[in-house]
């Protein structure tokens, strides 16, 4: 400190300073700002040492995690390799499952439409010609009605045979294509159309 | 200022000097460190994922070797209901085991060849994935109605792997057989791949 160590001077006769003239004014602070840069550069100094330090302990913590982590799945490497063979494998042959249920899965069952078809059929109505394919149902018959009741017989057909869900839900469109007369008997042809799937 | 004023300066302000001193040298291990934290919390975060994945495979994993053996006596079963190609002897054999067990008579029977692969269509590509293959048979069989949906029964609920195509019924032709009906079938049988 240097409290007092200026030499004053002292202005004219006056017996007190004068203060409004600072440089004849002793230094009297008690603490310099040197000080207080000092300290701040140490405080950061310290603050980074202290950072650094945490990102050290941060970074061993993170090491150790790692290299526990790699013991516990090298430890269980061999099974678990064995088990996702495991998976690998069972995973192959219930494709083979899928595939063979896949083929007997969403088909027509045929003894079933012919059942059906023939079930809905009325006493006097035969049936001489059943076609199936992937694109619909066409059906042909007689009918031994009238011309005037042909058409109402064919309406009941229709609604018997989607009642008795002939086409197991595969079609929507059912058209009556012709019924005209041949001999005493009518003839009728019938298609059954328009995939459900399509449509959707 | 020349040398000698900054080595007195230094002197006078010691503390501060190897405070900066400090700092420079703690930047410096910074830049030398950068990123080494996020690339071992990135391995370990992964390592974590690794460990969890491992954990879930192994727990859920317990029963696959049970489940791995009854799938194999399934498929074992199942395959050993497949067609084979080149066997055709043994393929006709399967329909008139039918035919004489329902009472229909088979009047034609025809293999069909499988059809060339087109690498371009994607129903193709499906088929190039697929184990099994599909082979086509048309039939022509005669019986009374309830013969030929006893022989449809027989198909569906058979042994072999079936899927009906397409079925063709008309009545019988003959005068004398008007109970008769002829049905022409169109049929796919998986069978083992070529």
């Amino acid at each position: 400190m240097k409290v007092l160590s200026k030499k004053v001077e002292v202005a004219g006769i006056g017996w007190r300073p004068d203060f409004r003239d600072h440089e004849s004014l002793p230094d009297i602070k008690v603490v310099r700002t040197s000080f207080f840069v000092s300290v701040a550069f140490m405080a950061i100094a310290v603050g980074f040492v202290a950072f650094l330090g945490f990102r050290e302990f941060q970074k061993t913590g993170v090491e150790e995690s790692i290299s526990s982590l790699r013991v516990e799945i090298d430890s269980r490497r061999v099974e678990h390799t064995s088990r996702v063979d495991a998976n690998r494998a069972f995973m192959e042959r219930y494709s083979r499952i899928d595939e063979m249920k896949s083929t007997r899965a969403d088909q027509m069952i045929g003894s079933d439409l012919l059942m059906s078809v023939g079930e809905s059929l009325s006493p006097s109505m035969v049936l001489t010609m059943l076609a199936y394919s992937n694109d619909g149902i066409d059906l042909e018959g007689t009918m031994d009605v009238g011309a005037k009741e042909a058409s109402e017989l064919m309406d009941r057909y229709i609604s018997t045979l989607k009642e008795n869900e002939a086409d197991q839900g595969r079609f929507q469109n059912y058209d009556i294509m012709s019924i005209q007369r041949e001999g005493s008997l009518m003839v009728f042809k019938l298609s059954i159309s328009g995939s459900v799937e399509s449509k959707k | 200022m020349n040398f000698s004023s900054i080595i007195a300066l230094s002197k006078k302000h010691i503390s501060a000097v190897v405070s900066i001193v400090v700092i420079l040298a703690c930047c410096a291990f910074s830049l030398l460190k950068l990123g080494e934290i996020d690339v071992l919390e990135s391995q370990e975060r992964d390592l974590s994922i690794e460990y969890g994945r491992v954990m879930k495979n192994l727990k859920y994993g317990n029963a696959l070797t049970e489940d791995l053996a009854s799938i194999e006596v399934l498929i074992e079963d199942a395959e050993s209901r497949l067609f084979e190609v080149k066997d055709l002897a043994k393929n006709y054999d399967y329909f008139y085991t039918l035919e004489a067990k329902t009472g229909v008579t088979i009047a034609a029977m025809r293999q069909l060849s499988p059809k060339p692969i087109d690498a371009r269509s994607r129903q193709n590509r499906k088929r190039r994935k697929a184990k099994y293959s599909s082979i086509g048979y048309d039939i022509s069989v005669v019986g009374t109605f309830s013969q030929v949906v006893n022989f449809l029964r027989s198909l569906e609920g058979g042994a072999a792997h079936y899927n009906m195509g397409k079925l063709l019924i008309r009545q019988g032709k003959s005068k004398g057989e008007s109970s008769q009906v002829e049905v022409n079938i169109g049929i796919n049988m998986l069978g083992r791949k070529i």
